[in-house]
Order: C-alpha cells, then structure tokens, then sequence
C-alpha cells in the first residue's frame, strides 16, 4: 500500500524567506498532530499537502503520486482551513453541498453526503441558515463537514478547534478519533497541545520551517535523555520515601512536599525500577505515581527551547 | 405498528461516481445562484422589457412606413435620410445594444462586483484549490455568471425583435435576410456579455473588498469612455471612440449588423478592443490565482 503522506527534500521559499526548508517526511496513517509556534510552517506545509502550494523545490506525494496539479490526487483530499472565511451568503447546506460537487461527486450524491457530514458535526438544526449568521464555532463545525462530506483518504485540519466550546470540542475530538479508526489518514494542527494530545501521541514538531521532531510523543520523551525527567508521588510518607530515595544513583535531585514527593532523574526506568523496589522494602503507601514531563506540553516547550538557544 | 428494523450506522466507504471533468460549470452554478438572490435583478429585468418595448414599437413603426413606402412606389433616391431611420435591423441592433451596454453595466455591477473579491476577502480560494478544481475552471466559473446573466437578459430584445423582424419582414424582401439579423444580433449578446462582463470580474480580483471592486469597475467603464470621446473630439478621428468598452461593443455591433452609424466603420477597431479587453480580463484573473499559488 502507497504512503499516505511522503515529503522528500520539501521547501517553499517566499522571496528570501523559507516557508518550508528541506522537509523530509513520511506519514503512514492514522491521526497525527501537526505543532509548532507561530510562523513555524504549518500551513504552508499544509497548503504544500493539499496542492494548493507549488513547492520551490523536491516533491510532496500523496498515495504515492505527485499531489501539484493532479486533479485525482487532490480528490482523495478533505482540508479544513484556518480561516473562517466561507461563502458567506450560503446556506451551511448549500456550502457542504458545493464543496461535495468540487471534490467531484454528482449533485444526488453530494447532497446525500452533505446531508450526512452536516449531522455528523451535529449542525442539522443551523444548516439552512446563512453562513454570516454563524458563530466561530459553527463556522468550525461547517468546515469539517466539507472537509470529510466527500469520504478523502486524507484529511488535515488547521486549528479546527479554535472558537469552539468544551462541549463542540470533545465532540470533534471524538469525531477525528472515529475518522482515525475509519482507516483515514488525519493531520491535526492545534495549538492547544493537551487537546492534540486527547486524540493522538503521534506528532510532526515543526519549528522554523523545520522538522524538529517526529513519532509517538513518549517515545520522542525518551530520546531526551539530557533533559531531568520529573516524577511526582503523591504518598502518605514523603520524608521517609525521600531519605531511601536520595541513596539511589538514578536520583538526581529530591523535593519534598507535605504529601507528596518529586523526583528529578536522568535515567527515568532505572529511577522507576528502584522507586518501586523501594515502596516494597520500605512497606510505604503511594497514592498515585505521575509524570508531568511526559506529556505534549513539556516536550514541546523543551524541544523549541532547545532549538532556539541551540544547545 | 413500525416493523422491526435495524439500521447499520457503520462507516461505510463511498464508492458512488467521482467525476474528474472541469468544475467550471459547478462554480458557475454558484455564481448564478447567488445572483439570484439579488432583488436588483429583477428591477434590472423589468427595465429590459421596458427598452424591448419602446424599440418594439420603434421597430414596429419603421417597419409600417416602409411598407407604406414601398407600395407608395417612392424610390430611395428622394429619400435619403428617412430610409436610414425606417431601416428596421437598427431598431434590433440599437435595443441589444442598450442592454448590453447599460442593463449590462449594472450587471457588472452587482454580480461580478463580488466574484473574485469576497473570495480573497473570506479565504475562500482554499476550498477551491484543495480541490479537484484548476485554474481554467475557477476563471471559467467566475466570468461565466456575469456574462451569462447579461446575455439572458440582452436574449430578451435580440429574440423578442429578432422574431419580430422576421415576422414583418416585407414581402419582397428574401427570408435570410431577417433571419441573417436576428443569428448576429446572438453573437453580439453573446460578444457583448463576455466583454462587458470579464473585465468586471477582472477588476474584483484586485481588491478583497467588493464596494471598491464595484467603483473600480464603475470608474472605469466611465472613465474610459470619457477620456476616448474626448480623444476622439479633439483629434477628429472617431476611431478612438471604437477603443472604450461600450464604445467597441457599439461599433462592432452595428458593423456586424450591417446598420450605418457614426463608428460602425470602426467595426474591425471595436473587435479588437472587445478581444483586448477579455484577454486583459482573464489575465488579471489568472495572475491572482498564481499569486495567490505562490505568495505566503
């Protein structure tokens, strides 16, 4: 089976400045979390992704053939804008309906599927309403309608989000997480790290026009061995777990709270290994054990840090 | 009682029709749909019968007093002046003439004012171009509305008089020769529309706003029929005035239709600035999009 998405030696300079430089990317499937900071690339990437862009320089393909000016390529596309900028004088209906059209389907078949995509972001009450009288989150929902109306093999969503209450969010996090089972492949770019987090682990960290990292976010948490690892304990005991604790070689520093207690390592599963040896010998109760350093945040903030003070 | 049912909500792949064919016309469907929506059309279609009617009766009346003419056995020579007003094809030219040129205006004016500049406004170029859909076919679906509205309304006279025409035409005179008017009175609407209409949508690709995109477009109709008129006055070549929009649709109109009139020498002058002008027009158009392709 062809690579969903594959980008070999990728860029898209505007003038002096590069937009995308020297990309080298695969994606085989899935639901893949697209970050980085403003300016980092992102929609140009994906504008370079839906052949909307022509690169300046090496190929994007998609399902293994070219996707600039490849008008059967481009059909396997849904994308979702950041802008909110719709046809504004449309019916949400009308819009989904003439977007199912341009992706190539007949008019009854792209009602049918417009219909169907428009209940399934739960906009059937609004849908023949005029798009200018829709809230942001409305605008959000309505363009991911359009996005998945026509069944793509491939859908990216930019910032899809944004304006959108906890209940709207949840329910389009779950969505993107059904297309995931469904076999698509879906890239999801979001600022808001713990939300991309909710719907995946795999992550393409884009920074400066740049791949700075790829894969599954503990994994990418691991390769970060120079980086102190934090482990928080919640336990009843603290004072007596931080005593055993700071004899062991893999604990670098200690803090002691009034129920709980944080370690700092270098070598997180040997640390892991002697803290559990250490609850067994010592008899201790232990609440909960966490990790706030292996989350999405702290990766990120680490790596773009990194990057930025080139250490 | 309902019957026992189960229903399968799976996810079922779609495995209907894609079709890869040109989206032009879906675009265009777009267009034309949202023209309808505009109250102004309707005032605009109103006042085309109401120019259709008055050259009806024109027509009608020139028609009369050539027949009376002809069976008076009064010869041409005497009359000289008279035969240019009863000359019947003039009233049919002059009426598709005057909606082209100004039903068409308005037109223009609402309908391609809005084109391409509420697009770039709403960023709305990305759902065009993440899709099947080229450059060809968002130029062709963006001047098609325009031009199409222009050229149903422009139909009403040249179909109205056209038939008119054939249906009076003197017994003396050969069939083909009404028949010969009313077939080039529809290529000048279709002529006509295109070039009043390209440049319209041309003129809304430079501006994300469409009330700028409409004084742009009304500046320069104008404008330019008024710098070529006063060319054409001060240098005493009439030519010039072939160069303006309405000006060339007139000359090349006349001059196909074979109706003398003060720039109908011109015709070949007036088809040259139609041609300059949708050339211009498309240009303008396809230069956005590729900026667009290529700019940040």
């Amino acid at each position: 089976m062809s690579i969903p998405v594959k980008a070999e030696n990728l860029s898209k300079w505007y003038g002096q400045v590069a937009g995308i430089l020297n990309v080298d990317l695969q994606i085989t499937g899935g639901v893949v979390g697209l970050l980085g900071p403003n300016g980092a690339g992102k929609t140009t990437f994906m504008r370079l992704l839906t052949g909307q862009l022509r690169p300046s320089a090496g190929e994007v393909s998609l399902f293994g053939a070219p996707v600039w000016n490849n008008l059967a390529v481009m059909a396997r596309i849904g994308y979702s804008p950041e802008h909110d900028g719709t046809w504004d004088e449309l019916t949400g209906r009308e819009f989904v309906r003439l977007c199912c059209r341009m992706s190539g389907m007949n008019a009854q078949q792209g009602d049918k599927a417009a219909d169907e995509a428009i209940a399934k972001v739960t906009m059937e009450q609004a849908a023949d309403r005029r798009i200018r009288t829709y809230s942001k989150g409305m605008r959000q929902r309505i363009k991911l309608a359009q996005a998945v109306a026509h069944d793509p093999d491939l859908i990216i969503l930019d910032e899809p989000l944004t304006g959108c209450d906890p209940v709207v969010r949840a329910h389009i996090m779950e969505l993107v997480r059904e297309l995931g089972r469904q076999g698509k492949t879906i890239l999801v770019s979001s600022h808001i790290l713990h939300e991309v987090e909710a719907v995946t682990h795999q992550i393409v960290l884009l920074y400066k026009g740049q791949v700075l990292a790829t894969g599954d976010i503990h994994g990418l948490r691991d390769l970060i061995d120079e980086h102190p690892h934090r482990i928080e304990i919640a336990c009843r005991e603290p004072r007596t777990l931080a005593v055993a604790m700071t004899a062991q070689e893999s604990v670098r520093s200690v803090t002691v709270g009034e129920q709980s207690l944080t370690l700092e390592t270098d070598k997180p599963d040997a640390c892991y290994t002697e803290l559990m040896q250490t609850v067994v010998d010592q008899s201790l109760q232990v609440d909960a054990i966490t990790s706030p350093d292996d989350n999405l945040e702290a990766v990120f903030r680490y790596l773009t840090n990194r990057s930025a003070t080139g250490v | 009682m309902m019957d026992a049912e189960i229903r399968d909500l799976r996810y079922h792949p779609y495995d209907g029709p894609r079709s890869l064919s040109s989206r032009a016309w879906t675009i265009t469907l777009a267009g034309l749909n949202q023209a309808r929506k505009s109250k102004w059309l309707k005032w605009l279609a109103g006042l085309t019968l109401g120019i259709t009617s008055i050259y009806g009766v024109m027509l009608y009346m020139a028609m009369r007093a050539q027949d009376v003419k002809t069976k008076a056995g009064l010869g041409a020579m005497h009359f000289k002046h008279l035969d240019k007003l009863l000359q019947a094809d003039r009233y049919v030219a002059s009426a598709v003439i005057v909606t082209i040129t100004t039903i068409g205006f308005f037109i223009a004016l609402i309908v391609a004012g809005p084109a391409v500049s509420d697009d770039l406004r709403g960023g709305s170029f990305h759902f065009y171009f993440s899709r099947p859909v080229t450059k060809t076919d968002y130029i062709l679906g963006k001047i098609l509305p325009t031009t199409l509205v222009i050229a149903i309304l422009a139909l009403v006279p040249a179909i109205l008089l056209g038939s008119m025409r054939i249906a009076m035409s003197p017994t003396i005179e050969p069939l083909r020769v009404p028949l010969m008017t009313a077939a080039r009175a529809l290529i000048v609407v279709a002529a006509g529309s295109l070039v009043m209409g390209v440049p319209a949508v041309a003129l809304s690709a430079l501006t994300e706003r469409r009330g700028i995109a409409r004084i742009l477009w009304a500046l320069f109709f104008l404008v330019v029929g008024a710098v070529v008129g006063i060319v054409a006055h001060a240098t005493g070549n009439k030519q010039y005035m072939a160069m303006s929009i309405d000006g060339s649709i007139k000359a090349f109109s006349f001059g196909f239709m074979k109706v003398k009139q003060m720039t109908s020498s011109y015709w070949f002058t007036g088809l040259t600035a139609m041609a300059a002008y949708v050339a211009a027009g498309v240009g303008i158009v396809a230069w956005r999009v590729t900026r667009w392709q290529t700019k940040a």
